[in-house]
C-alpha cells in the first residue's frame, strides 16, 4: 500500500487531482455522500466506472417499502437526495400496511429507472463543488503502519492520483464481483457492466477482514409478450403521497405516472420442473458460495425450503415509462437459460413472454463492518470511509442512508466536529448503522421494522420532527425548509390544544354519529381530544361535531391524529428511550484497556477489546457481552471519570 | 440508572434461627407499608419510622418480625432500606421474599446493593474493583447455574413452552414487515388463537418451576437401583434412622419405603423403591416394582445406585432401558457408586463407576459407602445444592472474591438458588401478564403495531432466564416458517 509520497516519488507519477473528499462510486451511497459532502462547502469528485449508469437501479426499480419508505423520508429529512428524486420519477405509489398501524406504515413507490439515472446525473452536474469523474480506481494512498493509518487519495486504473484526506468507497456489488446463470460463471459487474478489480486486494492489504455475499435479481420480460389479462391487477395507491417534506402538502405535486402492477402465480409444474433439475442450480451444486439473504430467496430455493406451498406469486411490475420491460418479482434465479425459458412455460400468462434480460445471480467482496466506527470511518485508519453494500447490507436506501451519513461524517471529521451519529431510537438510519458496526451482518443485511426498539416512535410521518433539526444544525437543510417544518411543527401544536380545548356536548347529532362508528354515545360531554383516542373514531368522522374546526394540510392532520390517539404507548415509548438514551451517552474513552478491568468475562473482554465499542450502551449490543460486565463497566467508569 | 426498588435475603441460605430480607429503594417504605402490621401503636407505621429504628410486628399473615429502618442517604446503598428480620425456616423465608417481590420490588441482582452504595457516593473509589469483582464473581456464578439449567430440563422446558410466543409474534411480524397488503380479518382470529396457546404454555412453564415448589413441598428423591445394591442402606444413612429392613438377601424391600427429612432446613422426600428387577414370578415384588416405577414418574431427584459387582449382561440392558426412559422425561439422575470399599479388587469391566463414566459420561455420579461420614455429607451437600441452583454439578469454587471487607461484609447473592428462583419466576409472571394484555389488545381491535410492543416485551422477560437475542431468534423464525420474499 503506497503513501502518497511513495507514489508521487516514482517515474511518471501523475497527479490528476486534488479535493476534500474522494468518493468512490456513483450509486445511491456515493451519490448521497458526495452530494452532502459538496453542499456542506467541501470540494469532492466522484468517481465513477461509466457515467451512463449513475445511480442504477439493477434489481426492482422501487424505492421505500417497510422500514426502507421510513428511511428514505429520514434521508429526506435530514437533506438527502433520494426521497425528492423519487418524488420526480414515481410511476406506481402504494402506502404498505396502511391498516396495520401507524408505525409500519411504509410508502413505497415504483422508478421509471432510467429518469430516476438521468433525474441523478443531473442533480450531480448541477452542484457547483462536485466533479464528477469516469474513472475506475483501483487503488488506495495510505500513509502510516497498522493500527495508525491515514489515507491520503485514490491511484486510478490508468496509474493515475488523486489527492484527498478523505476518501469515501461505495463500490456497491462491484468489488471482484462474479454473475452467475446455470453454468455460466463470468466476472461481471450488475447490468453486462463492468467489474471493480483491485480495489478489493487493496482492502485486503490493509487488513480489513472481506467475505463473499450473494444476491440476485429475476428476468426482465417484454410487455407484449405477456398476457397480463389473466393476471389479477394490483392497482397503485388512488392517494399518492410524495417521500419528500419539500412536495408535502403541495397539491400541484403529482407521480409521473399511476401504472398497476400484475400477480400471477407459479404452478405445480414450475415446481415439478424445477425440483426435477435442482442439480443444475448453482446454489445447490455449490458454485455460488457468497452467502444470500435469507428475505429475498430465489425461486429454487423457495421450493427447496417450503416444498409444501403448492405456489408462490410472481409480480410483474413496470420498470419505466420509455421502456416496455416488466420486472417480474418472485422469480429471481440462478438456474441456466434453458431451465429459465422452460420454467415461463409453466407460469400463467409468462407462456409467451420475450425475455429480454435473463435472471442472475451476482457474488461480491464486502467487508465486515464491525470494523467500522459508528461514523462509517473505518478503525485505525483515519480518513477512510466505508458505505453501501461493502459494508454487508443490500437495497438503494440502505446504501443511501450510509452515503448520507458517510458524507456528512468526512466533512465533520475535517472540520473537526463530533461525528453526526443518529442512535437507534432517533431514526432507522441509526438502527441500520448501529446493527452492521455493533452485531456485524452474516448475510446481505436487509432493514426491517422488527430490528428497530422504538418502532412506534420511528414512524413516516415524523421523519422530519425526528431528523429535521438535525438536518438544519449540520447545514444540509435550507433555511426555507427549515422554516416550512417550523411552520408544520406549530400548526399541529397548535391544533392538539385547540382540540383539547374543544368539548362536544351530547346532542341528538353526536348521538347518531357515535353510534353509526359503533361507539358509545356521549353522557353530558366529552373533550374532543379524548374522542379522538377511541379506536373506533377518527378526525374526518368528528368533522360534524366540530365547527370551530379549520382545513389543514393533510400531513398536520394525520401527525395530529396520530399524536393524540396513540399518546400513552407514545409516552411510554418515549420513557423507554430516555433510559436507552442514559446509557448510551455513557461514552468509554477510547483508550480503554478491558483486559485490565476486573470483574469482567473473559468472553466480555476479547469482544470488547476488538470492537471498542464507543459507549456503554453500544457495548451492552455486541454478542457476549452480559448485563452484568455492563454493570462493572459502569462502576469502572464512575471510578475513571472520580 | 434504574433505581427501583430492590429486594434479597442478606443471611445465608438454608435453616438457621433468623433469616434477614433486604429491601433498598424508593418504594420501599410503601412496600412495608402494606405488609407490616405493627404489633402495638408504639410502632410507626413503616413509611413513618425514621432512620435507625425498629418496629415489631407482623409481616402479613405470614410471621412475626423484627423491622428496621434506614433512611435515604444514611443507609448502606444510601436509598430508603427496610431490613426484615424473620424467621429462618424455607417455608416462611419463601413466603416473606414472595410478599415483597408480588408488592412491586424486584428480586436483586448480581451486586446490586453495593452498587447502588457506591453510585450513591456511599463507598470511595477504592471500593470501586471490589464492587466490580463481587458483580463478576456473582454473574459468573449465576450464569453458571443458569447455563446448566440451560443444558438440562429448564432450557427444553422454556424453548418448548415459548414456541407459541415465538410463533405468534413471528407471524405478526411476518404481517408487519413482509405481508405488505391491508389487514385480513383471519389474520387476527388465529392470532388470538395462537396467544391463547401461548398463554397457556407459559402458565404451564410457571407451575413447572421447580424451584418454588420444591421449597415449598419439598424435593422428591427416588433412590433406584438393581435389587441388592444398597438402596435402603442408603435410605437409613440419608435419615438417619434404620426405617427400612436391610438385609444381603435380593428383594428385601418388596414394597416402596418413604421418609420425610430435612437438610439445612429443607424438606426431602426419600423414596426407597424394590430393586428393579426383571421378571420376578413373585407377585408381591412385581407389585413393589409398579410402585417403584410410578415413583420414579413423580421423581425431582434420582438417586441410581450402582453397585459391585455389576449384574449380568441382561440385566444390566434392562436396566438402562430404564435409566434412558427416565432421562427421556427429563428426569436428573446421580448416580451413587455404592459399596465402595469393594470396588478396590474389581478389575475394571466390572467396577460400576467405570461402567458408569463409559455408558453415560454425561451424567455425574459420586461415590458412596456406609461407614464413610464424609461422603454421607457430600451427598448431602449435593442435594442442598440441587434445590438451591437446580443444578447437581458443584459451582466452580474458588472464584475468590478479593473484596474489600466494606462490600464483603454485606454478604450479598445468599440464598442464591431462593433469588434465582424468584427472578425466573418473576420473569415468566411478567410475561404471562404481557401476553394477556396483547390478546385483549388484539380482541379490542387495536392495530398489530401496538399489539407487537407486549409480545416483544414478554419474550425479553423470558429472554433473561435463556439469555436469548429475542431480536435475532426471532428473525430465524420470520425466515424458517414463513416463505419470505418476492
Amino acid at each position: 500500500m503506497p503513501s502518497l509520497a511513495e507514489a508521487r516519488s516514482k517515474e511518471n507519477a501523475f497527479v490528476a487531482g486534488e479535493a476534500d473528499i474522494i468518493v468512490v462510486g456513483a450509486g445511491h451511497a456515493g451519490c448521497e455522500a458526495a452530494l452532502a459532502a459538496a453542499r456542506l462547502g467541501r470540494r469532492v469528485i466522484l468517481f465513477t466506472m461509466t457515467l451512463d449508469s449513475l445511480a442504477n437501479l439493477p434489481c426492482n426499480p422501487n424505492i421505500g417499502g417497510t422500514a426502507k419508505g421510513q428511511m428514505v423520508r429520514e434521508i429526506d429529512a435530514l437533506g438527502g437526495e433520494m426521497g425528492r428524486l423519487a418524488d420526480l420519477h414515481m410511476i406506481q405509489y402504494r402506502m404498505l400496511n396502511a391498516t396495520k398501524g401507524p408505525a409500519v406504515m411504509s410508502p413505497r413507490a415504483q422508478m421509471d429507472r432510467t429518469g430516476y439515472q438521468r433525474g441523478m446525473k443531473q442533480v450531480l452536474e448541477s452542484e457547483p463543488l462536485l466533479t464528477l469523474i469516469q474513472q475506475e480506481i483501483t487503488g488506495l494512498l495510505v500513509a502510516g503502519e497498522t493500527g495508525d493509518r491515514k489515507v491520503e487519495g485514490v491511484i486510478a486504473a490508468t496509474g493515475s492520483l488523486y489527492i484527498a484526506s478523505d476518501v469515501i468507497l461505495c463500490p456497491g456489488t462491484f468489488l471482484d464481483a462474479r454473475v452467475i446463470i446455470g453454468d455460466s460463471v463470468r466476472s461481471s459487474g450488475p447490468d453486462q457492466l463492468a467489474p471493480a478489480c483491485g480495489l478489493g486486494d487493496a482492502l485486503t492489504a490493509l487488513g480489513l477482514p472481506t467475505r463473499r455475499f450473494k444476491t440476485g435479481t429475476p428476468g426482465r420480460f417484454h410487455r407484449r409478450s405477456v398476457d397480463l389479462e389473466q393476471m389479477e391487477l394490483q392497482p397503485a395507491d388512488r392517494e399518492a403521497k410524495p417521500f419528500s417534506f419539500e412536495n408535502e402538502d403541495d397539491p400541484s405535486w403529482r407521480p409521473a405516472a399511476e401504472l398497476p402492477c400484475y400477480i400471477t402465480w407459479t404452478t405445480d409444474e414450475t415446481k415439478k420442473l424445477l425440483s426435477d433439475n435442482m442439480d443444475r442450480s448453482p446454489l445447490y451444486s455449490g458454485v455460488i458460495e457468497g452467502i444470500g439473504p435469507r428475505y429475498c430467496p430465489s425461486i429454487e430455493d423457495k421450493i427447496v425450503k417450503f416444498p409444501n406451498h403448492a405456489r408462490h406469486h410472481v409480480f410483474l411490475e413496470p420498470t419505466g415509462l420509455d421502456t416496455h420491460e416488466m420486472y417480474a418479482s418472485g422469480l429471481s434465479t440462478s438456474m441456466p437459460e434453458e431451465i429459465q425459458r422452460a420454467m415461463l412455460k409453466t407460469v400463467p400468462g409468462m407462456e409467451q413472454a420475450e425475455m429480454m434480460r435473463p435472471a442472475y445471480a451476482i457474488e461480491y467482496l464486502c467487508v465486515d463492518p464491525t470494523v467500522l466506527e459508528l461514523s462509517l470511518e473505518v478503525k485505525g485508519i483515519e480518513g477512510l470511509f466505508l458505505a453501501g453494500q461493502i459494508n454487508g447490507s443490500s437495497g438503494y436506501e440502505e446504501a443511501a442512508a450510509q452515503g448520507l451519513i458517510a458524507g456528512i461524517n468526512a466533512v465533520r471529521r475535517q472540520q473537526d466536529k463530533d461525528p453526526l451519529i443518529i442512535d437507534r431510537s432517533e431514526g432507522y438510519i441509526g438502527v441500520l448503522i448501529d446493527d452492521l458496526v455493533t452485531k456485524g451482518t452474516n448475510e446481505p443485511y436487509r432493514l426491517m421494522t422488527s430490528r428497530a426498539e422504538y418502532r412506534l416512535l420511528l414512524r413516516q410521518d415524523n421523519a422530519d420532527a425526528r431528523l429535521s433539526p438535525i438536518g438544519y444544525e449540520i447545514g444540509l437543510l435550507s433555511e426555507e425548509r427549515w422554516q416550512r417544518f417550523l411552520k408544520k411543527q406549530r400548526a399541529i401544536e397548535h391544533e392538539k390544544e385547540r382540540l383539547s380545548a374543544v368539548r362536544v356536548r351530547k346532542s341528538e347529532l353526536s348521538d347518531r354519529i357515535l353510534q353509526d362508528a359503533g361507539s358509545t354515545p356521549l353522557k353530558t360531554t366529552a373533550r374532543m381530544y379524548d374522542l379522538l383516542k377511541r379506536p373506533e373514531l377518527n378526525y374526518e368522522m368528528l368533522a360534524p361535531l366540530d365547527p370551530e374546526r379549520q382545513e389543514l394540510p393533510p400531513s398536520v392532520r394525520e401527525s395530529v391524529e396520530i399524536q393524540i390517539r396513540y399518546e400513552g404507548y407514545l409516552r411510554m415509548e418515549r420513557d423507554r428511550v430516555e433510559r436507552f438514551k442514559k446509557l448510551e451517552h455513557k461514552c468509554l474513552p477510547s483508550g480503554i484497556d478491558y483486559e485490565r478491568i476486573r470483574g469482567l468475562r473473559l468472553e466480555a473482554r476479547q469482544k470488547l477489546s476488538e470492537r471498542r465499542p464507543q459507549s456503554i450502551g453500544q457495548a451492552s449490543r455486541i454478542s457476549g457481552v452480559s448485563p452484568a460486565d455492563i454493570q462493572v463497566l459502569l462502576v469502572y467508569m464512575e471510578q475513571w471519570n472520580g | 440508572m434504574d433505581m427501583d426498588t430492590i429486594a434479597a435475603f442478606s443471611t445465608p441460605p438454608g435453616e438457621s434461627g433468623l433469616a434477614v430480607l433486604r429491601i433498598s429503594g424508593s418504594h420501599a417504605a410503601s412496600i412495608c407499608d402494606r405488609l407490616f402490621v405493627p404489633s402495638s401503636s408504639r410502632f410507626a407505621k413503616p413509611s413513618a419510622m425514621v432512620g435507625y429504628t425498629l418496629a415489631h410486628g407482623y409481616w402479613g399473615k405470614i410471621d412475626e418480625v423484627v423491622l428496621a429502618c434506614f433512611r435515604a442517604p444514611h443507609s448502606y446503598t444510601g436509598e430508603d432500606v427496610y431490613e426484615i428480620s424473620c424467621h429462618g425456616g424455607q417455608a416462611i423465608r419463601q413466603a416473606v421474599l414472595d410478599s415483597v417481590l408480588a408488592a412491586g420490588a424486584r428480586p436483586a441482582g448480581p451486586g446490586e446493593f453495593s452498587r447502588r452504595a457506591f453510585f450513591n457516593g456511599k463507598m470511595d473509589l477504592t471500593a470501586a474493583e471490589a464492587v466490580m469483582d463481587m458483580i463478576g464473581a456473582q454473574a459468573e456464578k449465576q450464569a453458571q447455574a443458569a447455563y446448566r439449567q440451560l443444558t438440562g430440563g429448564v432450557s427444553r422446558v422454556i424453548h418448548e413452552r415459548t414456541d407459541h410466543l415465538y410463533g405468534a409474534l413471528a407471524r405478526l411480524e411476518m404481517l408487519l414487515d413482509w405481508d405488505e397488503e391491508e389487514e385480513r380479518p383471519e389474520d387476527r382470529e388465529l392470532l388470538v388463537c395462537e396467544l391463547e396457546y401461548a398463554e397457556r404454555e407459559l402458565r404451564l412453564l410457571a407451575d413447572s418451576f421447580a424451584g418454588g415448589r420444591i421449597i415449598r413441598e419439598g424435593l422428591a428423591v427416588v433412590i433406584a437401583g438393581s435389587p441388592n445394591v444398597g438402596k435402603s442402606t442408603l435410605l437409613n444413612a440419608l435419615s438417619g434412622r434404620d426405617r427400612a429392613i436391610v438385609s444381603n438377601i435380593p428383594g428385601t424391600t418388596r414394597d416402596t419405603v418413604e421418609v420425610d427429612l430435612t437438610l439445612d432446613g429443607y424438606l426431602v422426600h426419600l423414596t426407597d423403591t424394590a430393586g428393579l428387577a426383571i421378571d420376578s414370578d413373585d407377585p408381591i415384588e412385581r407389585e413393589g416394582i409398579v410402585r417403584a416405577e410410578n415413583a420414579l414418574r413423580t421423581a425431582d431427584l434420582i438417586l441410581w445406585v450402582l453397585s459391585p459387582p455389576l449384574p449380568p449382561e441382561d440385566e444390566r440392558r434392562e436396566e438402562e432401558v430404564r435409566i434412558d426412559r427416565c432421562l427421556a422425561e427429563g428426569k436428573e439422575i446421580l448416580f451413587v457408586l455404592g459399596k465402595d470399599d469393594l470396588r478396590l479388587t474389581l478389575s475394571a469391566e466390572k467396577d460400576p463407576a467405570h461402567y458408569a463414566v463409559e455408558r453415560y459420561p454425561d451424567l455425574p455420579s459420586m461415590t458412596w459407602s456406609d461407614r464413610s461420614e464424609d461422603d454421607l455429607q457430600r451427598l448431602k451437600e449435593t442435594l442442598v445444592r440441587f434445590i438451591e441452583s437446580g443444578s447437581l454439578m458443584s459451582p466452580v469454587e474458588g472464584s475468590e472474591i478479593a473484596a474489600h471487607d466494606q462490600v464483603k461484609s454485606h454478604g450479598e447473592g445468599q440464598s442464591h438458588g431462593l433469588l434465582t428462583h424468584a427472578r425466573h419466576k418473576t420473569a415468566v409472571d411478567r410475561a404471562v401478564e404481557l401476553v394477556k394484555k396483547a390478546r385483549a389488545d388484539l380482541q379490542a381491535g387495536l392495530s398489530f403495531d401496538l399489539v407487537a410492543i407486549s409480545l416483544k416485551e414478554a419474550l425479553t422477560e423470558l429472554s433473561t432466564i435463556t439469555g436469548e437475542d429475542v431480536s435475532e431468534t426471532l428473525i430465524d423464525k420470520i425466515f424458517s416458517r414463513f416463505c419470505i420474499g418476492k
